[in-house]
């Protein structure tokens, strides 16, 4: 897939990666998983403003990346039953995407990955050079195995998808004005059981 | 295939079920994901309660705990206490969920001998800590195949962060990471209704799991330990006391019919090599 787009990497004096993807859901699969009530998912797409995001970082101390937090309603006719946000972090050296299901007092009720990606052929030299790419497929810019066996050895932590989701939290506090619930579940665990 | 992925347990948890596998019934792809969720429920619920980072954990509690206080504890909590007390006992103390919370000031510190573990309860000789890092990641996992075996299927897989357990009789190919790339595959297991986890000293990261709890002393040779064992709570303590030890614990092994694998540095292991690296 997509071989033409290495040479992105070679022109940037990056050599070419193999990339592996796992596409384990659909937003819409993982909608209605998490929301299996729900007759209909408004999307209520939520624009940050800078001030927004001075202010996420302030109470969640995680850097805000994206301007826009991709946000549904999960509702059962004129009943809401929570929110359902989808997001992107770097897991080793990649996006991961994943999804957050919260109640309507922004419980966390699911977090689940949609697509994991890892870089397979060697450690990126260049982190500077993959943040900018952020926000992008994958498969535009790499060659992607698929059906990657399961690998026993380093523990991959998943610290960063627990930081993207108090920053997730943070922004619905702060930007969407969903009161947020926090407790030891909602906050996840934050350091490795490596 | 169906294959989901949650973040748990402090890495990324993933569940393979084939969709054809549910027994005497429609092979319904519905039924098959209801299982899957309630096997993720119950890894999180796992978690709950062994992860000492959440503060209403039993983890969290004994260590919070004052000597002589009588704490009460889950029955998987007492189950994985149990392993570990045994664990301890067999490998002579080189297994220590207390000890290894002290890294490698080996002067005066509590181990897991001042831990009194009774049916529920757990009572303190003196102020400790204790993890169950080593160990509550495979229980997770088995606890999840065992969820998946309540509804009907016949086959699957479960890697918590390459701690794996397997069921049914679709054998799996692990390959086993060289401890120094982290996708460089330098061996293959192939795993059948069985478990196994890899522990290993990477160069570049000194965690206290992978302290000797008697001597203080790290094992500075880059090599990894992937133990083999009935279940994966087994195979994920195991994999600790073959680092660990000497000569890999051979017959600490045998009392729990696993098998250590050792990767030594700079050796790249293929599929039928990979015996030669057995350990006895």
């Amino acid at each position: 897939m997509a071989l033409a787009a290495i040479g992105s990497g070679f022109a940037l004096g990056v050599p070419s990666h193999e990339v592996f993807a796992i596409d384990y859901l659909t937003v819409e699969q993982a909608q209605r998983l998490a929301f299996k009530d729900a007759t209909v998912f408004v999307p209520m797409p939520l624009a940050l403003s800078e001030e927004q995001r001075e202010a996420i970082e302030d109470v969640s101390d995680v850097e805000v990346e994206g301007e826009t937090l991709h946000i549904w309603k999960a509702m059962n006719g004129d009943a809401s039953l929570g929110y359902f946000i989808t997001d992107a972090v770097i897991g080793k050296h990649l996006l991961i995407d994943y999804t957050v299901a919260v109640s309507p007092m922004a419980e966390v009720l699911r977090v689940e990955i949609l697509t994991y990606r890892e870089n397979y052929g060697g450690e990126v030299r260049n982190p500077d050079w993959l943040k900018s790419f952020v926000g992008k497929r994958a498969g535009d810019l790499f060659k992607i195995k698929k059906d990657i066996p399961h690998i026993s050895g380093a523990t991959l932590s998943s610290n960063h998808i627990a930081e993207g989701v108090r920053r997730i939290l943070a922004s619905l506090k702060i930007a969407a004005a969903i009161p947020v619930t926090t407790n030891d579940e909602s906050a996840m665990q934050d350091k490795s059981n490596a | 295939m169906l294959r989901r992925c949650r973040p748990a347990l402090g890495t990324f948890v993933e569940i393979s079920v084939q969709i054809s596998v549910l027994k005497g019934q429609e092979h319904s792809e519905e039924k098959v994901a209801a299982a899957i969720d309630s096997a993720f429920d119950v890894i999180e619920q796992v978690e709950r309660l062994m992860s000492e980072y959440i503060h209403s954990s039993d983890v969290s509690r004994i260590n919070n705990a004052v000597p002589g206080e009588s704490i009460s504890v889950h029955s998987w909590t007492f189950t994985v206490l149990q392993a570990a007390q045994r664990l301890f006992a067999e490998s002579g103390g080189l297994f220590d969920i207390v000890a290894c919370c002290y890294g490698a000031d080996v002067s005066v510190k509590p181990s897991m001998s001042d831990l009194i573990i009774n049916a529920g309860h757990v009572e303190l000789k003196q102020p400790l800590r204790i993890s169950l890092n080593g160990i509550a990641k495979g229980f997770a996992v088995d606890q999840g195949i065992a969820t998946l075996q309540q509804f009907g299927l016949t086959s699957g897989i479960i890697n918590a962060g390459g701690d794996i357990a397997v069921f049914g009789d679709t054998p799996y190919e692990i390959p086993i990471r060289s401890p120094n790339a982290a996708w460089k595959v330098s061996a293959i297991i192939e795993l059948e209704n069985a478990s196994l986890a890899t522990s290993a000293c990477y160069s570049n990261i000194a965690t206290a799991a992978h302290i000797n709890c008697l001597t203080g002393a790290a094992r500075s040779e880059i090599e990894s330990v992937t133990v083999v064992a009935p279940t994966c709570m087994l195979a994920d303590g195991l994999a600790k006391i073959a680092l660990l030890s000497e000569r890999g614990a051979p017959e600490v092994m045998q009392v729990f019919n696993a098998k250590a694998y050792r990767l030594l540095t700079g050796r790249s292991l293929t599929r039928q090599d990979c015996p030669l690296s057995l350990l006895f």
